[in-house]
């Protein structure tokens, strides 16, 4: 990984992280906070974050504004803000002071999975904004879909008329620019719309 | 003209085939979403899974209520298939001869359609158990000249 960008308020973490970044035979650049980052904006390299810049930008990274894979660091960190963080899209979470070798094995592994799992947020995050287009019938219509149901047994499902269900599914399948019902479905599973589903709703 | 669907990441995908091989939904359910994964198969998978008739036509069959033919569809090249009453007659099995893996896998069920069924997914498992989740390993060997082959 050639380019570090570290974000942290503080200037004595940030010196002794650019440091050891150095030592790496890589080149760190640093910022203050979260909103000269994004003035910059960079796309390429790998964010190391202070854990109190984390929120906004996992936000941006959620988002898609952020395409590059994101570590945070932190004193002391609990157990739930590191869960949080993972759970936002966080790559790792390391504790400060950082050890040499930890540092030189989290960067290896960020190579290896950083691009993958940024393509995963991007596809997921383009998921759900397409997703969250839809009106409430047509996000039902696209639950039933999922677990492979007809026009038939999703009208008997949502106690409308078939043709009512082919005029939803006609409009859902535009808004999600879907070219065929498994293209739906694969935009729905991408959303995550799958951990929406209520089994016992199922035929 | 068919669309081409785009791949979905191989552990949802392989989530999926678990949820149809646990048998959640109604059978027709399960074969109309077995089509709808084969669709978006993962790329790697691409060269060995495909289904073997278009969407309209794979839909027709189950709005006949055919779900024995439209479950032969979910193997890609026919010959792959075997079907044969169980011993005492109140079953079927299911033989899929799976090239990658080089060996059958069989699957049984009261229908053609629930033994295919149980085939296709135990198939698809093993494959998974065999290069992982992520199927780095099968690129390999697709690019060692198995590209033509079909479970």
């Amino acid at each position: 990984m050639s380019f570090i960008h570290i974000v942290d308020q503080d200037t004595r973490r940030r010196a002794t992280l650019s440091r050891k970044i150095l030592e790496l035979r890589s080149h760190a650049e640093i910022y203050e906070d979260c909103s000269e980052f994004t003035q910059r904006l960079p796309h390429e390299g790998l964010l190391l974050v202070a854990n109190d810049e984390a929120p906004s930008l996992l936000e941006l990274l959620n988002e898609g504004s952020i395409e590059l894979p994101l570590i945070v660091y932190a004193e002391h960190p609990d157990m739930s803000e590191v869960v949080e963080a993972v759970q936002s899209g966080a790559l790792d979470f390391l504790e400060w002071p950082i050890a040499q070798e930890r540092l030189r094995d989290v960067l290896q592994r960020a190579e290896e999975l950083g691009t993958r799992k940024i393509a995963q947020i991007r596809k997921r995050t383009a998921a759900r904004n397409r997703v969250s287009a839809l009106s409430p019938r047509e996000r039902d219509v696209l639950l039933a879909l999922l677990d492979g149901g007809s026009n038939k047994t999703i009208a008997e499902q949502l106690a409308i008329s078939p043709r009512t269900v082919e005029i939803h599914r006609g409009n859902m399948m535009r808004k999600l620019g879907a070219v065929s019902s498994g293209d739906a479905v694969r935009i729905a599973l991408y959303a995550g719309l799958d951990a929406d589903y209520d089994p016992k709703a199922r035929p | 003209m068919a669309h081409e669907v785009g791949p979905l990441d191989a552990s949802l995908w392989f989530c999926r085939v678990e949820m149809i091989a646990r048998r959640e939904l109604a059978i027709e359910n399960s074969l109309r979403h077995a089509a709808h994964l084969l669709q978006m198969a993962p790329l790697p998978l691409r060269p060995i899974v495909r289904l073997a008739t278009d969407e309209d036509r794979f839909e027709a069959l189950l709005d006949a209520g055919d779900f024995d033919a439209a479950a032969r569809h979910l193997v890609a090249q026919p010959t792959a298939l075997t079907l044969e009453p169980s011993s005492d007659g109140t079953q079927v099995a299911a033989a899929i001869s799976c090239v990658v893996l080089k060996r059958v896998i069989t699957g049984v069920g009261e229908t053609e359609a629930t033994a295919i069924l149980d085939a296709w997914t135990t198939c698809l498992l093993a494959i998974k158990a065999r290069f992982g989740e992520d199927l780095e390993t099968l690129c390999a060997v697709n690019t060692d000249g198995m590209t033509k082959t079909r479970h």
